[in-house]
């Protein structure tokens, strides 16, 4: 009962109006998590490449943005943004020349990106939204085992990008829900294997994403 | 939202009020942030009147192309080699004549893959036989002198043998094929010499044979491979010798020229990965045609959806549809013909084998077609690019190597089960052996 009573203050919070503020630029925080789907990543070795698959996965991240709101009509709206973002995959299959293989472990992702995200608000009050984004990910191969036997355990830092577009719908001057699609690539991250080998990979990952942004 | 030139006007316009409010108004520091962002946003804006559909299109596009990757090309060394199974062409050989013996690895009941040319071979008595380890030739046998031994692959702790039977059967006879053929000059044809022994058994004896020609004004011939090459209007006798014995063929090369080329089939469909044997019909001044498949030269006009080999065999690269071309130069030019492919990037969904539920004696062979049922509702003959098992090896054995995959032998009176993988999917029947 005390739970649910929290949640209840919570809400009304949420959902009070308070003095408008949008019409100037304000700050904000994001929160977004959603479901990460990573391509096949195509691994390269001395041997040859193969071919890994993913589970679905946990996405998340992290916003520290600043929002022009109408103080630039001319401009027109728009936001920047820091994101800090984590996400989560479990291996799946390796597909080899012979077929497909059972693979454990997991492929993880650090990133930090500085997004520059334009804004177009319907009549309707939602507001439709394009992105792009720059800057660096670690992406991290942890423990991945291809039918028992050690492929990795190590990690890499890329320059990492992103595009995507969505949705918003502001409940009021404090509160935009958030609903969108990214794209994040990074440059081919460069793991050493457990038998000593060099292994070119490659990351790119869609991101569906559902939040909340919090206007100041 | 203006789109097009109005739109490229507008953001225009709109960079020329921001760069007077930058540079000619001088405001204060805690503008910086906000200047610096609008010139961000600017760049963004100008571009998003008719960028916001492109972002849009091209995160669909990403969606739809950016879920596969590129075919794998490297072999699964993950997975332990857990057996090798060697076996020869014949079971047995007479003294003189050659064997290839191949070498079949089985990877934990995984798959099985041949590694003749990765293994290690090695004779057990070099008095009755040797072993080639040459490459190219690896596991190529050389009966010596009559008796029984056994040849061995391996690799690293694990080790597979077959016999080697040399017997001291004497050649009987020699036949050439084919007999009485009929070729327009410039054509080149490939003689094979079989070898009928005492002990009624034979062997394929095309490179052991020497080849000549009586005419070779009218067709000359490979002394030790066999391929005869059409010159001029006339007839020829070709022979294959070998121990004293000979084998004739008759060789007519006419007048007639070849005039059309024509690419079987017109069309065809495959999915990204597979493939499809493309042949070429040559047809000639008097009205007759011959397979020239190995004489033309095949290209593909996309090496990004299609390849084609110098056989005209055809592998899938990427979605899109695209010509194969088969060319041919005579002294009056050269002949073309194209056959348009199209590359979908349908997957392969079930295997089905054929023939299913058969039964076979003891010692006989039997040859299976694998068919891949794909995304598109499409089928396929797979058997050139499944791999096969069996579920029990004592049972017989089942060919992995290229051209003659899925032929079962059997060893032993049983029941086995027939497995052909490709692309992560499996097809399985049985086979009684009695």
């Amino acid at each position: 009962m005390k739970r649910i009573i929290q949640y209840a203050v919570l809400l009304a919070f949420l959902f009070i109006s308070v003095k408008p503020i949008m019409a100037a630029g304000n700050f904000y925080l994001g929160l977004h998590g959603g479901l990460a789907v990573p391509d096949e990543a195509k691994a390269k070795d001395s041997e040859g490449s193969y071919n890994i698959d993913y589970d679905l996965g946990f996405d998340g991240s992290i916003t520290l943005g600043y929002n022009l709101g109408d103080r630039y009509p001319k401009i027109g709206r728009g936001r920047v943004e820091l994101e800090l973002s984590y996400a989560e995959n479990d291996l799946d299959e390796a597909d080899f020349l012979e077929g497909k293989v059972r693979a454990d472990g997991s492929v993880k992702r650090t990133g930090i990106m500085v997004n520059s995200i334009g804004e177009h608000r319907m009549s309707s009050g939602v507001i439709l939204y394009a992105l792009l984004g720059a800057g660096w990910a670690k992406i991290e191969l942890d423990n991945a085992i291809i039918v028992d036997q050690p492929l990795a355990d190590d990690d890499d830092s890329q320059l990492a990008f992103q595009v995507g577009a969505g949705i918003g719908w502001q409940l009021n001057q404090r509160i935009t829900y958030d609903i969108g699609y990214r794209y994040l690539a990074t440059l081919d991250p460069d793991f050493n294997t457990d038998d000593g080998k060099s292994l070119d990979y490659e990351y790119g990952c869609h991101r569906i994403l559902a939040g909340i942004r919090f206007n100041f | 939202m203006q789109t097009g030139f109005p739109g490229l006007l507008r953001n225009v316009s709109q960079l020329r009020v921001f760069l007077k409010y930058v540079i000619l108004e001088n405001r204060s520091l805690q503008d910086i942030m906000h200047r610096a962002i609008l010139l961000h946003m600017i760049l963004i804006r100008g571009g998003i009147a008719m960028g916001f559909r492109i972002i849009l299109l091209s995160c669909l596009l990403l969606l739809a192309s950016g879920c596969s990757n590129d075919d794998p090309t490297r072999h699964n060394t993950f997975v332990p080699l857990t057996s090798i199974e060697v076996s020869g062409t014949y079971e047995s050989m007479a003294v003189g004549t050659v064997n290839q013996y191949r070498a079949i690895g089985d990877f934990s009941g995984a798959f099985t893959r041949d590694i003749t040319d990765e293994v290690s071979w090695s004779i057990g008595n070099d008095d009755i036989a040797s072993v080639s380890i040459a490459t190219g030739t690896e596991g190529l046998v050389n009966a010596l002198a009559a008796g029984e031994t056994s040849v061995t692959a391996m690799q690293g702790d694990l080790a597979g043998s077959g016999p080697v039977v040399v017997t001291e059967a004497l050649l009987a006879g020699i036949t050439i094929m084919p007999q009485d053929a009929e070729l327009q000059a410039g054509i080149t044809l490939q003689y094979e010499a079989t070898g009928t022994f005492s002990d009624s058994s034979t062997q394929d004896i095309t490179g052991l044979t020497t080849w000549e020609s009586s005419d070779t004004a009218v067709a000359t011939i490979e002394a030790a491979a066999g391929l005869a090459t059409a010159v001029a209007l006339g007839t020829t006798t070709i022979s294959a010798a070998w121990q004293g014995l000979e084998g004739n063929a008759e060789l007519l090369v006419n007048a007639a020229a070849l005039t059309s080329i024509t690419i079987i089939p017109e069309q065809a469909t495959i999915a990204k990965g597979t493939t499809v044997q493309f042949t070429a019909d040559g047809e000639s001044s008097d009205g007759s045609t011959q397979d020239v498949t190995d004489l033309v030269d095949w290209q593909s006009a996309d090496g990004g959806i299609a390849v084609v080999d110098t056989d005209g065999l055809a592998t899938g690269v990427a979605p899109g549809t695209m010509d194969i071309s088969a060319t041919f130069e005579t002294a009056g030019g050269t002949i073309e013909d194209t056959a348009e492919l199209t590359v979908t990037d349908a997957v392969i969904r079930s295997i089905v084998i054929t023939p299913e539920e058969s039964r076979i004696v003891e010692g006989e062979k039997q040859q299976f077609t694998a068919t891949g049922t794909f995304s598109d509702r499409s089928e396929q003959d797979v058997t050139e690019l499944a791999s096969w098992r069996t579920t029990d090896n004592s049972v017989g054995t089942i060919s992995n190597t290229p051209g003659s995959r899925g032929l079962f032998a059997s060893t032993a009176r049983g029941t086995t089960f027939i497995e052909a993988s490709f692309d992560g999917v499996t097809g399985q029947t049985d086979i009684i052996v009695d």
